[in-house]
């Protein structure tokens, strides 16, 4: 009786389920944390952005590549920070604060990115992403998703949190 | 059978209680289930499911010597084997015997320990006749039974309670039985609440996934933290209170009697002193608790540590088997003495020994004792001895000694050995003394071992033997007597406590070392430090021991190099394995104690550093990994040396890939091999057999041979002979492969001057390419 119950209550849950994705188009919207890495603007998709702190105390790891600042006390768990500047070979633009992290994971890896200032929380239409330009050189281009029309670069988070390039194993 | 040996079996009895219930209860889920429905694809899931649990259960059963429980079990599984392969229906009057199977199961398990199980073997013979008559009607249709089942069908719509009556006729007189097969009937709702709590309350144990003890234990350790921070509270407001009776100085003396504002300053003077007695009063306070938090985390911590206590039995059972395989390859005969099984330790610990033990007794079975032979001739008796200990020493640490009566260390063999790898200079060698020397076996690169064989004499076993064990806060000494034997002991601690360090900071960043690796804090000036060879070092007792700066090991830039220089510095002794060296440091500031955690899942594994820990006040203090100091010490010492090699390395690596000859004469093996040998880098030349590949050879340049030891026209053997008869290829490595696996033939191979033997078994396990890379 129960089962049957349940499968009935399920089936009515689905139908009613396709008829609210259908109305609000959630898929083709895209959820974006906006951060400046001075003087660009940068994103993350909001689905891979655990947490976003402000940088209090650093502590460097000898032994460890130049893009890795060191690692953090994050209630109690230790996460290292990364430097996409030095990371990804920008040009160093002058004077910059980077001292706010922005936490993101997978469920599997987990580090912080160094950013000078969070710009925010929006949205925006899937079809407005736009191809990243050719002229990225190999490591930004691997990390692209592809830009807006402001001219942020939508950066693929999933894929950095899977990149050996970034998985420090010596 | 002595005591340890019937604890040993009530342990294994008691595992199989629980193992069995497990059984048996998933065997009665799946038959509730298929009860309702058998004809669908689902079923059949389940019923392979049944039948797994049976076979299951029945292996277990043999495993502990439970004749009767093993004797249902096949029959009630042959049952099941049937309705799997759809040689029977699964017919829904089957389901109370199968029901009466699960239950009288169920009282065989409970009863392991009892004389009287209430379930006669009769009863359980008497139920196999029926399984039997159930499938074996399958084939003949006119057996009785089938026709039995067969009315009944026909009476099922009109009584329903007539199969139960009628396939246990005889069942009335015994009643245990009787009882069985009612709550058989009332299943699904009387069964499965009665039957776990009984089990529960037999045992009195609950099964708990390890993973959420170790959550557990991870949230106990984690209150360390709050011992620390406490600490560091009551530090803080001490110093309030000395501030405040500061002040309060500072204004008793403006206080002369001239002094118009005399009221306001006794005014003032006493606020200041009521709050001063404030804070004070919160300092005791908080020290209190501090005491009776420390005591309680504390309790917490040990109960929650011994929850994940198991006896050394657990490890220990799987020498006996290791010790007879390894004796029968290697033609030894080897008697294994095991004492201490029942001392408990660490579950993590026992895992993190299980390769370091396994290793140590690989070691003394291959290097460790003599051929029966060799052991005659030295008046020793054929047959060798491997004993393994388990005590605690004096300090309540246990102590773990494998020993064997066999050969001893060949200390000029190691001695060529560690030269020739470079892992030491003469230099250094000089200045040692027997007992340090015996400790090289521990540095990787060494082996004394002759011949590579899949076992040992890749040199690198002993080397992680010794990180294993420091990892898990252990210490390891050797001791050996040429001729006499050798003797590993390794001391652990009961638990995995949290880590206790020694801060110090170098060159403004705070570092932490272990504080059972650290032996002294030294002084040092100047003139104190000596220089042998192109390392420094400081005379320590009557030792001269290595002196590095703690910033050049873990390359950190240091700007006090100067100013430390003249006014002398401060440097700690630390140990690793009997090694002894002194670290240049700028300051120790206490000592710590916290919890070890990783540097984050980014950083997995970081040159120099084990992880890191909390201090009261949240700041993350690495710590230093001792082990990979004195490695990096040594490569620093002959930087010159390090130097060359690299430019070596990159000489050979322009030269393209190295070739390899292949030489193999089934068709199936040569082309794995090619695959395997070419996917590591290599380009490959093979031959059908020696013949060829001495053809080859003469014609070609090869940088290594792999060789087949059967193989017409020319045998592996030969062909390794001729090659090192062969002026120009005498230095060939040469790597002999075989499906034999015999002490003779190695022993020829090794004759006929091969390089390495390696049994074909063991070729996935790319044991092949790290010999090919070790020798070229």
């Amino acid at each position: 009786m129960k089962q049957e119950e349940q499968k009935i209550l399920h089936e009515r849950a689905k139908l009613l389920s396709v008829s609210a994705s259908s109305n609000e188009k959630p898929d083709d919207q895209i959820a974006i944390v906006g951060f400046t890495l001075h003087p660009e603007k940068y994103a993350f998709e909001v689905v891979n952005v655990s947490e976003v702190l402000t940088m209090n105390e650093l502590t460097p790891i000898p032994g460890t590549p130049a893009f890795i600042m060191g690692v953090v006390n994050l209630r109690g768990h230790i996460i290292s920070v990364v430097n996409l500047k030095s990371f990804l070979g920008l040009t160093e633009g002058g004077l910059t604060q980077l001292n706010k992290i922005i936490v993101i994971s997978d469920g599997k890896m987990i580090f912080g990115v160094l950013a000078d200032e969070i710009t925010g929380f929006s949205n925006f239409p899937s079809d407005k992403l736009l191809e990243p330009p050719v002229n990225l050189n190999g490591l930004l281009a691997e990390f692209v998703k592809g830009t807006l029309s402001d001219g942020t670069i939508l950066l693929n988070a999933s894929r950095m949190l899977t990149s050996k390039h970034l998985i420090i194993q010596d | 059978m002595d005591q340890s040996q019937e604890e040993f079996l009530r342990e294994l009895l008691d595992d199989f209680k629980v193992e069995a219930a497990e059984h048996i209860e998933e065997i009665i889920n799946g038959l509730l289930v298929l009860e309702k429905d058998n004809q669908s694809d689902e079923s059949k899931a389940i019923i392979e499911k049944v039948f797994r649990e049976i076979h299951s259960l029945k292996g277990a059963s043999r495993a502990v010597n439970q004749s009767l429980i093993e004797q249902l079990c096949m029959s009630f599984e042959s049952v099941f084997h049937a309705i799997k392969n759809d040689k029977i229906k699964l017919e829904n009057e089957y389901f109370e015997q199968f029901y009466k199977a699960g239950d009288m199961l169920q009282m065989l398990v409970e009863g392991i320990d009892q004389k009287n199980t209430g379930v006669s073997a009769q009863q359980i013979q008497q139920l196999c006749r029926t399984f039997e008559s159930m499938t074996s009607d399958s084939l003949p249709k006119t057996s009785s039974l089938f026709q039995q089942l067969q009315s009944k069908k026909e009476v099922k719509p009109q009584v329903d309670k007539k199969p139960l009556q009628e396939s246990a006729p005889e069942e009335p007189q015994v009643n245990p039985a009787k009882e069985l097969s009612t709550t058989g009937n009332k299943k699904p709702l009387s069964l499965q609440p009665t039957e776990p709590k009984a089990s529960v309350s037999e045992s009195e144990t609950v099964r708990v996934a390890t993973s959420k003890l170790y959550e557990l234990l991870r949230q106990a350790e984690e209150m360390v933290s709050i011992k620390t921070a406490l600490h560091f509270q009551i530090d803080q407001l001490n110093s309030i209170q000395n501030n405040f009776s500061t002040w309060r100085r500072s204004l008793l003396e403006q206080n002369n009697p001239n002094n118009q504002f005399a009221e306001d300053l006794a005014s003032q003077n006493l606020f200041v002193r009521q709050h001063e007695e404030a804070v004070s009063r919160l300092r005791s306070n908080l020290e209190k608790l501090r005491h009776s938090t420390i005591r309680s985390v504390e309790e917490l911590q040990l109960s929650v540590k011994k929850t994940l206590m198991f006896s050394f039995a657990s490890l220990l059972n799987v020498a006996p088997k290791i010790v007879r395989d390894l004796s029968k390859a290697s033609d030894k005969e080897v008697d294994l003495i095991i004492h201490g099984g029942e001392i408990e330790i660490d579950r993590r610990i026992l895992e993190e020994l299980k390769d370091p033990l396994i290793h140590l007794i690989r070691n003394c079975i291959d290097h460790g004792f003599e051929s029966k032979q060799e052991r005659i001739k030295a008046g020793k008796s054929p047959k060798g001895t491997l004993r393994i200990d388990v005590q605690y020493d004096a300090n309540q640490k246990i102590e773990l000694r494998i020993s064997d009566d066999g050969a001893g260390i060949d200390l000029d063999k190691l001695k060529a050995s560690a030269l020739k790898n470079h892992i030491i200079s003469q230099e250094e060698l000089d200045g040692m003394k027997d007992s340090e020397i015996q400790m090289l076996i521990f540095s990787s690169g060494i082996s004394t071992s002759k011949m590579i064989t899949d076992v040992s004499g890749r040199g690198l076993g002993m080397a992680i033997v010794a990180e294993k064990i420091t990892k898990i806060e252990g210490s390891i000494k050797l001791e050996s007597k040429r001729h006499e034997g050798t003797t590993f002991t390794i001391s652990l601690p009961q638990t995995l406590t949290s880590f206790r360090g020694i801060l110090v900071r170098v060159a403004n960043q705070l570092f932490i070392l272990p504080t059972n690796s650290v032996v002294k804090a030294l002084h040092l000036k100047p003139e104190m430090v000596n220089t042998i060879g192109s390392r420094k070092t400081i005379a320590y007792f009557d030792e001269n021991i290595g002196l590095a700066r703690l910033s050049d090991l873990l390359n950190i830039p240091s700007r006090s190099r100067k100013a430390t220089a003249v006014n002398g510095f401060q440097a700690l002794v630390v140990q690793m394995a009997q090694k002894k060296m002194a670290l240049v440091i700028d300051e120790v500031m206490g000592e710590h104690e916290g919890v070890v955690k990783s540097l984050g899942a980014q950083l997995k594994k970081v040159r120099h550093i084990a992880g890191a820990t909390l201090l009261g006040d949240g700041r993350i203090v690495p710590i230093v990994q001792i082990s990979q100091l004195f490695e990096s010490s040594h490569s620093m010492s002959g930087l010159r040396l390090s130097g060359g090699s690299e430019q070596k390395e990159r000489e050979t690596s322009d030269s393209g890939p190295k070739s390899i000859l292949i030489a193999e004469d089934s068709i199936t093996v040569r082309n794995m091999l090619r695959n395997l040998v070419e996917a590591a880098g290599y380009s490959v030349k093979t031959a059908v057999d020696g013949q060829e590949a001495f053809g080859f050879l003469q014609a070609e340049d090869f940088d290594l041979v792999v060789s087949d030891i059967e193989m017409p026209h020319m045998n592996g053997f030969e062909l390794t002979s001729s090659i090192r008869q062969h002026a120009a290829l005498m230095h060939l490595p040469v790597i002999l492969v075989t499906s034999l696996d015999s002490a003779d033939d190695r022993q020829r191979g090794l004759e006929a001057g091969a390089n390495a033997y390696i049994i074909k078994s063991s070729f996935e396990k790319s044991n092949l390419i790290e010999t090919i890379n070790k020798l070229i």
